[in-house]
């Protein structure tokens, strides 16, 4: 599903760069980790990228109004979610972007209400209330392991001694998240899933085999990139021929860095070495946030119209 | 605007497109082809004599001698 939804997204129209997508998940680390010991994050990505292509497709108009959508199709995507939501803490703030993304109320409503009977379905035997259990489960939480964990919020507030304030801080984060992405709401579809992927990753305690959430701003930098120039507007500041060619270039290289360092060995990012490899932890920090800036400071398509239709005329090659 | 930073980029733009248009598909390919070598190394078992350093080769911490791989020797 995640390989499926990769390259039909991208936008990628030649096979060599169909096959780039459809492989970009396999070899990295986190894949074999969360394979090797049994970690969610595939389990949740493909999820949340299944209702994604479900919702909006490759982002264009008629996937993204909200009513012109079937209702098996709403309810399917509504189902794709719950089962996401079974590790809230990976899939929340993707979750809830890829709702507002998506609009209509429809498959909000479905999702909650999908949520609250499996929920309750899963309480009543244990004779305990939901409100309890939920309590129960972030009190779990606060014993997590944070030295081990990698480039998240978490790891940082402990490093610099804020313990103590890391559930206000992922709540701001995950409202904040919203909210932006509530206000822009009419950019690229996938530009928005992307970046509220690295939030997912970003907010809370997350260890290295969560990388495999990756892949979803992957997908919004390759549709960037074939999409393209040639449909940009915004500011003139950001539209004038160079600036456009730079940014498509950068877009590229920064696909490229997170592809590579996604391959870097697991002891390298487990944090069993964290000074010896402070390196790599930094190295990744700085690509992922100039990955987001960069995406979101973008120029945009004008709309949401034809992402991928459009690119295969407009951008053959690279953005050419 | 400033002129001269937007002809600097259209240059580099035009360079790199060029140079994508040429090589880019033979480097994808290779790129591709590393990422399913990589991957059945990583996930398939019978491969970990192929990358997982043998126990007492080197004098290395157990989480350091597989560095393909996850799995300790």
């Amino acid at each position: 599903v995640i390989s499926v939804v990769a390259v039909r997204a991208s936008c990628a129209d030649r096979l060599a760069e169909k096959a780039f997508l459809f492989v970009f998940i396999l070899p990295l680390g986190a894949t074999m980790i969360a394979v090797w010991i049994g970690q969610l994050g595939l389990h949740v990505t493909a999820a949340l990228l299944g209702a994604a292509w479900l919702l909006v497709g490759d982002g264009s108009e008629a996937a993204t109004t909200g009513p012109s959508r079937s209702r098996a199709r709403d309810a399917a995507a509504a189902a794709l979610l719950t089962i996401a939501l079974v590790k809230p803490t990976l899939s929340l703030p993707l979750l809830v972007v890829i709702l507002i993304v998506a609009g209509g109320w429809r498959p909000t409503v479905l999702t909650a209400a999908l949520y609250g009977v499996v929920t309750l379905i899963a309480a009543v035997p244990q004779g305990r209330s939901p409100v309890t259990l939920a309590f129960e489960w972030l009190s779990r939480e606060e014993i997590m392991n944070l030295p081990l964990g990698s480039v998240n919020v978490y790891l940082w507030l402990y490093w610099l001694g804020f313990e103590g304030s890391m559930i206000p801080v992922s709540l701001i984060i995950l409202i904040g998240a919203s909210v932006w992405a509530w206000r822009y709401r009419a950019a690229p579809s996938w530009l928005l899933i992307g970046i509220a992927a690295l939030v997912s990753r970003l907010w809370i305690h997350h260890r290295a085999f969560d990388d495999v959430l990756l892949i979803v701003p992957a997908i919004a930098l390759f549709q960037a990139t074939k999409t393209g120039p040639a449909a940009m507007t915004g500011p003139a500041i950001m539209t004038a021929p160079g600036r456009r060619g730079v940014a498509t270039v950068a877009t590229a290289l920064l696909i490229a860095a997170v592809y590579v360092l996604g391959h870097a060995p697991y002891a390298y990012l487990s944090g069993e070495h964290p000074g010896r490899w402070l390196f790599i932890e930094v190295a990744r920090t700085i690509v992922w946030l100039t990955r987001r800036a960069h995406v979101a400071r973008s120029p945009v398509p004008a709309g949401r119209g034809d992402q991928c239709i459009g690119a295969v005329t407009r951008a053959p090659s690279l953005d050419a | 605007m400033n002129t001269r930073t937007d002809a600097r980029g259209t240059r580099i733009h035009r360079t790199v497109t060029a140079l994508w248009t040429r090589y880019g598909g033979i480097l994808l390919w290779v790129v591709v082809a590393h990422a399913v070598i990589t991957a059945v190394l990583r996930l398939i078992p019978a491969f970990d004599a192929l990358i997982v350093v043998p126990d007492g080769a080197i004098d290395l911490p157990n989480s350091m001698r597989s560095l393909y791989c996850y799995r300790a020797p």
